[in-house]
Parts: structure tokens; C-alpha cells; sequence
């Protein structure tokens, strides 16, 4: 099977050069400042977008199916749409915004799930031939998906999941009903997708490089425990990739090693990521504006970030949910079984759930205050902003600063307002901290 | 030991000097067109002459407010909150909740025994702030220090129902012409403030007392207005303005005394 015209290249065409420039740059300057697993990960990364290039050139079917171990064990290339879109920034993002604004795209919505429309649409961004959809929290990125499969025409199979926590309730119906619903999905994608397979095998070698993977994450966030954290504020923003969506899953895992034990090592040396002495440390929630750099800023001001409570990697730690492989009622779950339940990642449910998740990893971190961004649009965390205030005050006795703003629309920034704010909460956490000492 | 707080303000400059516990003398004094280091300046060095010093007897100063860059007088870079919160203290040590209202920021701050708990400010918006009053006062030709004494004067108030400053030019003007008065009109604006202000309050936690500091807090209208929103006795500093100061006053000298 071919695209009938190969469009939608350049994003991954320009991350191609981006990330040899990268590489080039390591191999014969390395900064010292910087982990040496750097290396392996843009090595990776690049195997990834050069994976996708030359598959795409080649017709081979690009899309979701479920997550990524299914995607890739029915032979598609891992469709990133959405990790993507957030990497948008400066002159590119300015240019979609404008996109959405002239063809009268909603505007007011979080601005992270609808670039991807315009990258898609204009052509900058490879279009799916196939895509999954489920209901979860996020209804912007459920409407997106769903947009860019009608405007475009791309088949799309919708996954209804619970809202209740299947997955730890280790409730045996509701795993059957989500895993029929797959198995349909896989036959779905079969039938209109011509050239993709299902194999089991993959799935299963899939699935054990995820858990690898994950176990690898739960080292990095034991290390995320000590004080000072080793871990610069801006890298728990991170959201990569589970392992099985690269082209060499085994060489994510050796970047996780390797970068495990430089961080290891950084906790033996009593080194933190902060400048000076680490004075603070906080949760940010939810995102933030990243092009303003905050994370180098607070860094400066000796305040650590240890962890975000976005990046969906959360839901194993903070969350306490089962990862790929672990029993279920003491027995071990078939493939389609355990894509069904690492399909609960439904991250708010009725609300209880991201509070307590965002208390958990301040629990777990020892954290002194929680940033919480009030993403425009966002309407699950903007709508329990006061309940994290609240909570966080009488559960942990710290206080909460809640600042709105967009993630990627650099229109809508005030810098002197943005960073007066910060600046004061650092300054009340500091006295609260001091005072309960 | 001698400290100096300096509050930098949009428009205005507010010196304090401090001894443990003793006010020695402040000053107040707007920019102008004048460089803000050099009002900064002069007004330590007034405060200087009145409290009988000279500028070797300062040991250390602090500077807050949103023009604190503006000056190198001071060794202390100090954030708003805490400043607040010292300051209210020292005259009311009973304060649980600040509100402080200047030219162009509402800032609210939770706070317990003079230590910041919590606070909340307005977005770079001047529809909750003292521009705001005086764009009003400008078109209705009335002075901002006669808003006072004219609010009392409406038998009852009208609504303004944009909440843009910008916007609530025209408004105003469309109320002038269905012939409601000025003085109507100026307790509606100080409703609208009000209104403005407490979301804040609330996200801090409304409890008493409550004090209210920086310019407006010395328009009694205004005050009158808050309490009626929020249901709450309000206090007021003999100078409201110089609160800031003061807080930062005193937090240089818990840092520097040893």
C-alpha cells in the first residue's frame, strides 16, 4: 500500500537534522555539564524519525492502534502527532496559531492539542492512515483526533474505557469488555489498513521492553527522592517515548541505564541540578510556558523541580497502577489482556484521582509547593485548580500557586507578570519552610 | 540597628527607615518625569534628614515593589508578599488577610503572625486597580481624592458591566448621557473594584482581620465597598502606603541583625 502523494515530511525531515546536529555536536564537543546518556537517546531518537521517513516513503501503513506495542506489533510506524505538536515553538508555532485563526479553528482551547490540526492539515506533519481514539479526560486531544480523522478521512476506531480504576481493581469484566473492544480494533485496522498484521510474538517482546523501560523510570524517580535532586527541573517534563515505539527498543533501555546510573552517581556526590544550594523544591503540574525557560530560571534561584505531574509516566509512581508483566490476581494476563489494562491510563477519572496524584509525588518527593499551570482550555485541571489549593494546604501544609497561561502561544506571555509570581510564591514556600523547621 | 525598606512602586516611592521596632520617618514621593533612581534617592536621603541621620548609620536596605531593579540602594531584592505581611503585622498583629490596592496591581495575601501563607494577584490588568479609579476620575472630571466624599453623595449606585478598563470608558460616557450622576457612577466604579477584588480574597481564604494597604486603601469609599463584598470589617494603617516599607524594613533587619 502507498500514500497516494507523500506529504506531511518536513517536520520529521527538519527533527532529522536537529538531531544529527545534535550528535555531530556530543561526538566532538561534549558539554560536561550534560548526561553522556544524552548520546544514546538522540541516537535513538534519530533511528525513530529515520524509521518514519523512510517508511513513509516506502507506503507503510503510519498510525495508532491502541499504544504503542500494538501499533507497532500490527506493522505500523508510531504516529506522534500530539508529542510532536508540543515541541512546536518560536516562528512555527506563531505560523499555526495564525492557521487556526484564519480557517476559524476553536481558538480558546488548550493550544498543545489543536497545533496538531494545522501541522497536519498544512502538511507539515505526516498523516495517518489509521488512528484509535478512546474517552479520557483530555477532550481536546479526543476532539483533535477525531477532527483530523474526519477532515481527512482516516479510519478511526473509538475504545470506550471506564472511568473507574479498572486496572487496580483488577476487575475482570471490565478488562474483558476493553479487551474485545481491541480485538475488534486489531481486525478493524486489518480490514482498512491492507499490508498490517497482527503479530503476537512482537507484541509480547514489545511489552516486556516496556516494562524494562518503566522499571528503568521508577529507578529515576527513586533518585528524584534525594535532596539534592540530581535531576534538572526541565528533564521531568520530559515525556518520552515508551520503548516499544522505537525501531531498537533495547537501545532506550540502555539510555535509561546509562542515565540512571549518572544520576546514581550524582546522589553519592550530594549533587543537585540547582545552582548553589537547593533551597526548595516543587511539583509543577500540568504544563507550562517552556519557551520562557522557567526551569533554567528557578534553577538559578536554587529551587528544584523533581517532578511534573503531566508526563503520563506519573500514573505508574505517583499513580501506584500496575506496570506491563505484573500479575493480575496472581496470574499472568494474555497480550490483548495487558493492552487492555495499560489502556487505564485515564488520569483525573472524577477528579479525586489527579489530586491525589499530585499529593502522592509530593509526598514522595518531599516537595514544598506545587506550580500549578492553569492551561487555557484545560478544563479538568483548570476546574479542580482550588481543590489542589485546599487539598495541598490541609493534607501537606503547603501552599499552591495557580498561574494561567498556554503552552505553546508565546502571544498571550507576560514575562514580568509570569515571573513576579514565581518569584513571590518561591518566597512564601521558603518562609513556610523555614518556619516549620 | 538601622534599616531602610524602599517600596518601588508603578508611581510612587515610599521610604521607610526603621529601628527595632520604631518607625524613625518615611517618605512619600511620586515620580513624575523624573528617573526613578533619582526620586529613590531623594527620598532617602529626606527620610535621612528627618529622622536626624546620616546615611552611615543605615547598616542595610531592602527594596521591593515592581520597580525594585530601578535602584542600587539597597543590598536586599525583597518580593511583595512578605513585605505585606511584616508590615501589617507590625500595626495590626492580629492581620490574617492583606489587600493591598495600588496603581496597578491587587495583590491579597493569607497570612498568620506576619509569616505569608498564601496570596493572589490580579493579571497584568488594570480594571482592579488604581489606574483604573483615576481613568474614571479623569473623564468625569473629578479629582481622585474627591471620589470620596462625591460617593457618598449617590443615593444609590449603577452597575458597570464591562469588566475592562478600557471598555468601561465608553460605558461610562453612555451612563453620563441616560443621566445618572457622577457620584452614582463613582460608587458603581468602587463596587466594580470591590467585586474585582474579592475572588482574590477568596482564593486566599478570607479571614480576619483585614487590612487593607498601598494608595487607594486611603479612599474610604473604596473601602466601604470591599467590606460590603466581603462581609468583613476592614483596617486601615494611618498611612497605607508606606506598609510596604515598612515590610521591608523589617525584613532586612531580621536578616542582617545576626
Amino acid at each position: 500500500m502507498g500514500n497516494a502523494e507523500i506529504t506531511g515530511l518536513k517536520y520529521i525531515e527538519n527533527e532529522i537534522a536537529i538531531l544529527q546536529r545534535r550528535i555531530m555536536k556530543i561526538r566532538g564537543n561534549p558539554d560536561p555539564r550534560r548526561p553522556k546518556a544524552n548520546l544514546l537517546l538522540y541516537e535513538a531518537e534519530l533511528e525513530f524519525r529515520e524509521e518514519q521517513l523512510e517508511g513513509i516513503k516506502a507506503g507503510k501503513p503510519f498510525g495508532r492502534v491502541g499504544g504503542g506495542s500494538l501499533t507497532k506489533s500490527l506493522g505500523f510506524l508510531y504516529w506522534d502527532g500530539i508529542q510532536s505538536a508540543d515541541r512546536t515553538h518560536g516562528e512555527s508555532a506563531k505560523r499555526y496559531f495564525e492557521m487556526i485563526r484564519k480557517e476559524g479553528m476553536a481558538e480558546h482551547t488548550c493550544d498543545r492539542t489543536i497545533i496538531i490540526l494545522p501541522m497536519v492539515l498544512s502538511g507539515d506533519f505526516p498523516k495517518p492512515n489509521f488512528l484509535f481514539n478512546t474517552n479520557f479526560e483530555c477532550v481536546p486531544i479526543f476532539l483533535s483526533l477525531n477532527s483530523i480523522a474526519c477532515m481527512l478521512d482516516i479510519p478511526v476506531f473509538m475504545v470506550d474505557r471506564h472511568f473507574d480504576a479498572y486496572s487496580l481493581m483488577e476487575d475482570d469484566d471490565k478488562l474483558n469488555y476493553l479487551t474485545n473492544q481491541i480485538e475488534k480494533l486489531i481486525a478493524y485496522a486489518e480490514e482498512k489498513v491492507p499490508g498490517c498484521k497482527y503479530n503476537e510474538d512482537k507484541l509480547i517482546e514489545l511489552q516486556h521492553y516496556d516494562r524494562l523501560f518503566i522499571q528503568k523510570n521508577q529507578e529515576l524517580y527513586d533518585l528524584r527522592k534525594n535532596i539534592p535532586c540530581p535531576i534538572p527541573g526541565r528533564d521531568a517534563f520530559r515525556e518520552l517515548r515508551l520503548a516499544s515505539v522505537y525501531p531498537n527498543p533495547q537501545k532506550i533501555i540502555d539510555y535509561m541505564t546509562v542515565y540512571v546510573d549518572e544520576m546514581a552517581e550524582k546522589v553519592a556526590k550530594g549533587q543537585g541540578a540547582v545552582e548553589g544550594e537547593e533551597k526548595i523544591r516543587l511539583l509543577w503540574s500540568v504544563s507550562g510556558p517552556f519557551f520562557a525557560d522557567p526551569f533554567g530560571w528557578l534553577a538559578k534561584k536554587g529551587v528544584a523541580v523533581p517532578a511534573s505531574e503531566m508526563s503520563i509516566f506519573n500514573m505508574w509512581f505517583s499513580r501506584r497502577q500496575p506496570i506491563w508483566e505484573d500479575p493480575w490476581k496472581g496470574r499472568k494476563l494474555a497480550p490483548l489482556e495487558e493492552e487492555a489494562r495499560q489502556l487505564d491510563w485515564v488520569w483525573g477519572r472524577l477528579g479525586d484521582w489527579w489530586i491525589q496524584t499530585n499529593i502522592n509525588t509530593c509526598k514522595d518527593l518531599k516537595l514544598d509547593g506545587i506550580i500549578y499551570f492553569m492551561q487555557w482550555g484545560c478544563s479538568v485541571t483548570n476546574a479542580l485548580g482550588g481543590v489542589m489549593v485546599e487539598t495541598a494546604e490541609k493534607e501537606l501544609g503547603i501552599p499552591t500557586l495557580l498561574i494561567e497561561g498556554r503552552m505553546l502561544d508565546e502571544s498571550t506571555f507576560d514575562r514580568q507578570d509570569f515571573f513576579g509570581k514565581l518569584e513571590d510564591f518561591i518566597s512564601i514556600c521558603t518562609e513556610r519552610k523555614q518556619s516549620r523547621r | 540597628m538601622i534599616t531602610a525598606g524602599i517600596d518601588l512602586g508603578c508611581e510612587w516611592a515610599k521610604i521607610v527607615l526603621w529601628e527595632e521596632g520604631k518607625i524613625l520617618s518615611y517618605v512619600i514621593h511620586p515620580y513624575g518625569m523624573e528617573a526613578i533612581s533619582a526620586v529613590a534617592q531623594r527620598g532617602f536621603d529626606e527620610a535621612l534628614t528627618k529622622a536626624g541621620l546620616h546615611v552611615g548609620q543605615v547598616q542595610s536596605a531592602g527594596v521591593v515593589g515592581s520597580r525594585r531593579d530601578a535602584t542600587s540602594l539597597a543590598s536586599d531584592l525583597l518580593t511583595e508578599s512578605i513585605c505585606c505581611a511584616r508590615g501589617s503585622a507590625r500595626l495590626f498583629p492580629q492581620t490574617r488577610t492583606i489587600i493591598d490596592l495600588g496603581a496597578e496591581k491587587c495583590l491579597v495575601v493569607g497570612c498568620e503572625e506576619g509569616r505569608p501563607l498564601r496570596s493572589a494577584r490580579n493579571d497584568r490588568c488594570a480594571a482592579g486597580t488604581g489606574r483604573y479609579l483615576r481613568m474614571v476620575s479623569k473623564l468625569l472630571n473629578v479629582p481622585v481624592e474627591e471620589t470620596e466624599p462625591l460617593s457618598q453623595q449617590a443615593e444609590k449606585d449603577v452597575d458597570i458591566e464591562t469588566t475592562c478598563a478600557v471598555f468601561a470608558e465608553s460605558e461610562i460616557i453612555s451612563l453620563l448621557h441616560q443621566k445618572h450622576t457622577p457620584a452614582e457612577i463613582i460608587r458603581g466604579v468602587f463596587k466594580g473594584l470591590a467585586q474585582r477584588s474579592y475572588p482574590l480574597l477568596l482564593n486566599v481564604g478570607l479571614k480576619s482581620d483585614v487590612v487593607m494597604i498601598g494608595g487607594l486603601a486611603r479612599n474610604g469609599g473604596l473601602v466601604k465597598a470591599i467590606e460590603e463584598v466581603a462581609k468583613a470589617k476592614i483596617w486601615v494603617p494611618e498611612e497605607p502606603a508606606i506598609v510596604g516599607a515598612l515590610g521591608a524594613a523589617i525584613v532586612t533587619w531580621e536578616r542582617h541583625r545576626g
